[in-house]
């Protein structure tokens, strides 16, 4: 499975809401019905899911803009 | 242990349809367009687990044999089901005689195949007028079809072709088209996981590749001449 948790990066957020650390887990995405699943940083009790920037503002915006383009 | 991708264990844990966008529906409505009854003898080409034969045979009461290179697939299938036939071979070269097929069927393989090798093969143990019926993955957009080429090997993409040059590879071998329809729409809700899982392809890059490509999904129906 394709891991976006760089640890020597993201190993000290916490999530405000519970004031637990984030921890490596599995996340479920889907574009107009592709359902994957990737690593990501996430809340173990609320699972609130840290998205790091450098994926959000490079595949994911790529993503959505070449499913505009379609 | 290694394993190509369609080896990978993953994909034999659930129901084995899940390797085909759509399960079986695509094959099952060509099959309709067939004239095809229990005693003809149709050929899997890439058969892997076996689960088209299993659904000829349970289903529609047709007896299918079975090819696939990978022993693997093929050992799983016969536990599966022991009364197919089934034998470790490529589709470029069937050990088969000349003529003795009424119908070919080939599922989403046909782009990981030498496509040319593969239709000659098929065009030689099929009867005269017998029926080729193909279904897999097509690029929409030929102009962008090289951004699947970049895409892992050991999966269809980097192989895929486009309907003209489909169509152009089965003609200039010794066949005519009934049908090509398209159904893409059967992507649309086909799970990634166990593709990117089994082959390393990062799930982003593949869905951007296949939106640019215009990644799409057909059947064909042609019959030799
Ligand atoms: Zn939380």
């Amino acid at each position: 499975m394709s891991d976006y948790v760089d640890l020597s990066k993201e190993k000290n957020w916490m999530c405000a809401n519970c004031n637990v650390p984030l921890v490596s887990g599995k996340v479920d995405i889907s574009y107009l019905g592709n359902s994957f699943q990737v690593n990501l940083l996430k809340c173990p009790i609320c699972n609130l899911v840290l998205v790091p920037e450098d994926l959000a503002l490079g595949k994911m915006a790529e993503v959505e803009k070449s499913l505009e383009d379609k | 242990m290694t394993f190509t991708v369609y080896e990978h264990p993953i994909w034999l844990e659930s129901e084995p349809a899940s390797m085909h966008p759509e399960g079986f529906k695509i094959t099952e409505r060509a099959l309709k367009h067939c004239n095809i009854d229990p005693s003809s003898t149709i050929l899997d080409v890439g058969c892997g687990a076996g689960s088209t034969l299993n659904i000829l045979q349970n289903e529609n009461n047709l007896q299918g044999i079975g090819i696939d290179p990978s022993a693997n697939l093929l050992s799983y299938a016969h536990q599966m089901n022991a009364n197919i036939w089934l034998t470790q071979a490529f589709a470029e070269h069937l050990p088969l005689a000349n003529e003795s097929i009424d119908a070919v069927i080939s599922e989403c393989t046909l782009s990981l195949f030498n496509a040319k090798k593969a239709i000659q093969e098929c065009q030689r143990i099929l009867k005269p007028n017998g029926y080729f019926i193909v279904s897999d993955l097509y690029a929409r957009d030929p102009e962008n079809i090289d951004k699947l080429k970049e895409l892992p090997g050991g999966t269809s993409f980097p192989r895929v072709m486009d309907q003209e040059k489909i169509i152009r590879l089965i003609m200039i071998n010794g066949f005519k088209i009934s049908i090509w329809q398209d159904c893409s729409d059967a992507l649309r809700q086909f799970s990634l996981d166990k593709l990117t899982e089994s082959s390393s392809i990062d799930p982003f890059d593949l869905i951007i590749r296949a939106a640019k490509a215009k990644l799409g999904y057909y059947f064909l129906i042609a019959r030799k001449k």
